[in-house]
């Protein structure tokens, strides 16, 4: 079973994609930021991240740019509320980084994530 | 005088001859000797010859050498007396000569021959005459210096007093004038000493008040305030040149005006009760605020100083005051404040644009949650349901709250549409003919596009809805015939100083589109808020507010600027400028 990690500071979006993704029977694990996300990532590297990118702590940038280093083979969904500055600048600047595979912008469509997840493990397995 | 000398010559020869008588006879050469000698204290007899019998001259004494001449003889003795008058030869000396014979008991024994000359007395009475002259002399000299050192005495103290009088009418009231005598003169030199000293005294102080008053005066025309005085009817009595550069009037045109004259019809009443009032409370009038009506017919601001002026019984004879024309001041200050409120506009523009950007992202973050569920929810539902249909009305909705956030988001210029090298004057056209079909003939719309703009880089999109933003404002300003809306599009150049005017503009080449309308306007407050988000003048429901700050997010966006001009009842201008650039 594919585990999938997912990073957001906001719990009723990463709670809501935690609901989601179980739905589909992928095996979850949650962290509310990019140091805590690390973590866990070094433990058990999971077969797919979806990260926020403003995020207190670490943000969603560092944390795929220092992962990526560590993990090549890395695939990341990257997700953005926008706001705060240059959110979708840094949004766009994540499409640089090769281990992103797909971005969106909140509110997104259940469906462009799950079909984006979908493509991205059947390739993995 | 002569018949005297010649009876005193008889007497003193008779006497003589009969002193010697016996002497003779006998011929005692020693006894005549001595009787002759006795003769010398006669002043007045110059020589002495005694004869004896037979004619021989026994003795000769001579007092006076020039009287006598010696070859002289007798040829024989006189019988009686004989006188005679000769002039001696050397020094025409004239000599009263007397022979008288001496007898003796009836006998001529012998002769005395006597010579008279006046020649001792005339020296003696020469001498006398002299020492009389010389006294007379030393009188006079001594009288004459009595009297210059009397004269002295007076005519110095009165020179003294002459020369002191010059000396104080010519000015110099220093000087002292001396006098040390008790008398009239020294009273009279003592009074004018007194006189002098009053007088400088009073000069000292007419001096010091003529320097006060010069200094006043210099003061008072080198101010570029207008100094002034009224009298208690508020007439003016004093006024400096300077009012002349403040109201346009001369001074002497001031005087015996009223203060109240030269107010603006509008403000005299409010101003007049204002003074008076002061006046009547005889109070000091400080830093008041009031409008001049100059000669020009042009108001200026004035602030006025003034100080009542008190009799020694206490009672307020007139003002006395500055005023100082604050206009240009006025101004600057008023400007100052229109930077300052600018500046607190941007800063609140921009705190708003930060709030706005923090809200758009917890709202996305809100809507990204509740779409989720809603679709989770989708999938779990029968498609024919009615909660089925219920739940894509909430995504519905979740699309448009979408649409908002980022309208914020446009705003707080953190979300930008792909910007990309755009023809300028094709998508200007484009939106124009979209407009007209819009409007439907309602408004005259009036085009005036140069084609050769070239190239902005922008969103075309959002070219267009900053450009029916706009428009539609202006429609809604239209409430009557003829209205018309001018768009125009034509290249222009920055220089320095429209730069330094435009706080986003730099020096170089721009697109510049205008939107003139003559529409009812937009009034001054109205128009200093008119880019401020959430601010619309629509009724509650009808405009978000957010129109024109997006339309200004949109331009500045694109390095651009939007400005708006406008006037009451005539119209109102946006001017948007857009960096051109070359196609690529």
């Amino acid at each position: 079973m594919a585990r999938i990690l997912v990073i957001d500071d906001d719990d009723d979006v990463r709670e809501m994609l935690k609901e989601l993704l179980e739905r589909k029977n992928y095996e979850v694990v949650v962290a509310s930021n990019g140091r805590e996300g690390i973590d866990i990532y070094r433990q058990e590297p999971a077969d797919l991240v979806i990260t926020d990118i403003i995020m207190p702590e670490k943000d969603g940038v560092d944390t795929i740019y220092e992962l990526g280093k560590e993990f090549p083979l890395l695939k990341v969904i990257a997700i953005s509320g926008g706001g705060r500055g240059n959110a979708n600048d840094y949004l766009e600047s994540t499409k640089m980084l090769s281990s992103v595979k797909y971005s969106f912008t909140k509110p997104f469509a259940t469906e462009d994530i799950l079909k984006a997840v979908n493509e991205l493990l059947a390739v993995n397995s | 005088m002569l018949e005297s000398f010649r009876n005193r010559g008889l007497l003193l020869a008779t006497e003589f001859a009969k002193k010697v008588a016996e002497g003779v006879l006998i011929e005692d050469i020693l006894l005549l000797d001595n009787s002759a000698n006795k003769l010398e204290t006669y002043p007045d007899i110059g020589y002495v010859s005694i004869y004896g019998d037979l004619n021989t001259k026994l003795i000769t004494r001579i007092f006076i050498i020039e009287t006598f001449e010696d070859n002289q003889t007798l040829k024989s003795l006189p019988q009686e007396t004989y006188l005679s008058s000769l002039l001696r030869d050397k020094k025409r000396i004239p000599v009263l000569e007397i022979l008288t014979p001496v007898i003796y008991e009836n006998e001529i024994v012998g002769a005395v021959q006597l010579g008279m000359s006046l020649q001792r007395i005339d020296k003696e009475v020469m001498n006398r005459t002299r020492s009389s002259i010389f006294l007379v002399t030393v009188f006079i000299m001594l009288s004459l210096m009595v009297s210059y050192l009397l004269s002295l005495s007076i005519t110095q103290p009165i020179n003294a007093l002459v020369h002191g009088v010059k000396m104080i009418s010519a000015g110099k009231l220093s000087h002292i004038v001396e006098s040390n005598d008790k008398s009239e003169i020294g009273e009279l030199a003592d009074s004018i000493n007194k006189m002098t000293a009053d007088l400088r005294n009073t000069t000292v102080s007419i001096n010091i008040l003529e320097k006060e008053q010069q200094r006043f005066r210099d003061v008072a025309e080198s101010s570029g305030d207008w100094i002034w005085e009224v009298d208690a009817q508020g007439r003016y009595v004093y006024s400096n040149h300077t009012v002349e550069n403040i109201l346009g009037y001369k001074s002497e045109y001031i005087l015996g005006k009223f203060f109240y004259d030269f107010y603006p019809p509008n403000e005299k009443e409010e101003f007049m009760t204002k003074v008076f009032t002061a006046f009547h409370n005889k109070k000091e009038i400080k830093d008041f605020i009031n409008y001049g009506l100059r000669k020009d017919g042009n108001n200026i601001i004035i602030v006025t100083t003034g100080v009542p002026i008190l009799d020694p019984e206490g009672k307020m004879v007139g003002y006395r005051g500055v005023n100082r024309d604050i206009t240009k001041t006025k101004q600057a200050s008023d400007e100052k404040e229109n930077l300052q409120r600018q500046l607190l506009q941007s800063q609140k523009m921009e705190s708003i644009g930060t709030m706005a950007s923090g809200i758009a992202h917890n709202f996305n973050n809100i809507l990204a949650t509740i779409r989720g569920y809603t679709e989770m929810a989708l999938d779990d539902t029968d498609q024919n349901s009615r909660t089925h249909s219920d739940l894509q009305k909430v995504i519905k909705g979740v699309i448009s709250a979408q649409k908002l956030a980022q309208q914020m988001l446009i705003y707080s210029r953190s979300y930008k549409e792909e910007a990309q090298n755009i023809a300028i004057s094709p998508v200007i056209k484009e939106v124009l003919s979209m407009f007209k079909a819009s409007v439907k003939g309602a408004i005259e719309i009036r085009e005036n596009i140069d084609n050769n703009c070239g190239y902005v880089l922008a969103d075309s999109n959002q070219i267009q809805h900053v450009i029916l933003n706009i428009c539609t404002n202006s429609v809604h300003s239209m409430n009557k015939p003829n209205g018309f809306i001018e768009i125009s599009l034509s290249r222009i150049s920055i220089d320095v100083g429209l730069a330094s005017r435009h706080k986003d503009l730099k020096e170089g080449d721009y697109v510049k589109i205008s939107i003139e309308d003559n529409g009812h306007g937009i009034d001054k407050d109205t128009l200093d808020r008119v880019f401020e988000p959430f601010f619309t003048t629509k009724e509650v429901g009808k405009g978000t507010g957010l129109g024109l700050s997006m339309v200004q997010g949109i331009i500045k966006s694109y390095n651009g600027e939007i400005t708006v001009e406008s006037e009451v009842g005539k119209g109102t201008i946006f001017t948007i400028y857009l960096p051109r650039t070359n196609a690529i």
